[in-house]
């Protein structure tokens, strides 16, 4: 029996394992289609197309920084787990996996709003 | 039956006093197209095997107790037959928990883990001379699904967490838990969430979905769980909002 009951931090990164799943299924398909394979075809004449404007603006920037953010919450706690399953328990291994998701998040995040 | 067909049976012997591991014996078994497992094992005991041992009750699946593996998946010895196993079959304990003599395990982690997850209602202040505490078919309908359990931890055979981490409190104990905090007679799911959050609660579950798979009630435990994780994310968000209006209520440690 367990006397010692101590509260897990898993809901956190689980939401965000959730979210990100949800949010890559969804949209990462899209995502590789238009801008790493139509990306040539989509535009209007020299001009870029409408999908492409609007990622240039505030929201659409936004809006990749957070997917790349949340996809990458969502595969590291994966491997988090996955290794769990694989019998490797290096107990440093949730502190390094969350911390490459939270420096990705922060370059991201950077990335999404530094570029001109 | 002396005359029928038979059936080679190979079963995990473990005497703890003479053996030092388990080791497969083969066995024929005579059967026909009603023959269970539980009957081959029954029909061994009576008369090949007297030191045979293995747990069975009811012979209809409903008390639990005959749970075994049969080439390695978590069954019901009296809901299976051997006519699905022409070729034989290997029968075993079940897996992930210890063994105790032959096909008989230690069960106490999994009770354990029942008592404490409380799968009674609680907080409900109703006397007899109320009546009864009627419920719409809907609100019924939230857990009698979970209801079905007979708990015969084949689930925990088949959690490739429980059998990492025999401290996780697993998929039947869990959806036993649950059931009760779905159920609108009960006022006791802020108790039961004491456990079912904690780090060897709900979280250990990475759905792997084999419980669902294995078992015999159709019970779901998966679903269960991702249930719970759901209720548990927003416990855990309102216990974090509770903290900070008042420390000493909170269990963060």
């Amino acid at each position: 029996m367990h006397d010692d009951i101590k509260r897990s931090n898993e809901p956190i990164f689980w939401a965000l394992f959730g979210a990100g799943g949800t949010f890559g299924a969804v949209c990462a398909p899209a995502l590789i289609l238009s801008l790493l394979i139509l990306y040539p075809y989509l535009g209007e004449g020299a001009e870029p197309g409408v999908f492409y404007r609007f990622l240039d603006t505030f929201i659409g920037r936004l809006f990749l920084a957070v997917f790349v953010a949340l996809t990458a919450w969502s595969g590291l706690h994966r491997l988090v787990h996955t290794l769990h399953d694989l019998k490797v328990h290096w107990s440093k291994l949730p502190l390094v996996c969350y911390g490459a998701a939270l420096l990705i998040t922060v370059l991201a995040l950077y990335g999404a709003f530094a570029c001109p | 039956m002396a005359d029928a067909k038979k059936m080679l049976l190979k079963i995990l012997r473990y005497d703890p006093e003479h053996d030092s591991a388990p080791h497969f014996v083969p066995y024929g078994v005579p059967w026909d197209d009603q023959t269970s497992f539980l009957d081959g094992l029954q029909y061994l005991k009576d008369n090949v095997c007297p030191d045979l041992s293995f747990r069975s009750s009811c012979r209809m699946a409903i008390c639990g107790s005959c749970g075994v593996m049969i080439n390695g998946v978590p069954k019901l010895a009296c809901k299976t037959f051997l006519r699905h196993y022409p070729d034989g079959a290997n029968v075993e304990p079940l897996a992930n928990f210890p063994v105790e003599r032959d096909l008989v395990v230690d069960l106490t982690h999994f009770l354990e883990y029942i008592q404490a997850l409380k799968p009674y209602v609680i907080g409900n202040s109703r006397q007899p001379k109320d009546g009864p505490n009627m419920q719409t078919p809907e609100e019924m309908s939230r857990y009698h699904q979970f209801a079905l359990c007979i708990n015969c931890g084949l689930c925990y055979a088949a959690c490739p967490q429980f059998g990492l981490n025999p401290a996780f409190y697993g998929p039947g104990a869990i959806t036993l838990g649950h059931r009760y905090n779905l159920d609108s007679r009960d006022h006791g799911q802020a108790d039961r969430m004491r456990n079912i959050n904690s780090e060897n609660g709900v979280w250990g579950c990475t759905l792997v979905g084999y419980c669902s798979e294995v078992c015999p009630k159709h019970v779901d435990p998966a679903a269960a769980l991702q249930q719970c994780k759901v209720a548990g994310a927003l416990d855990f968000a309102s216990s974090v909002l509770h903290c900070k209006k008042n420390k000493e209520a909170c269990h963060v440690d």
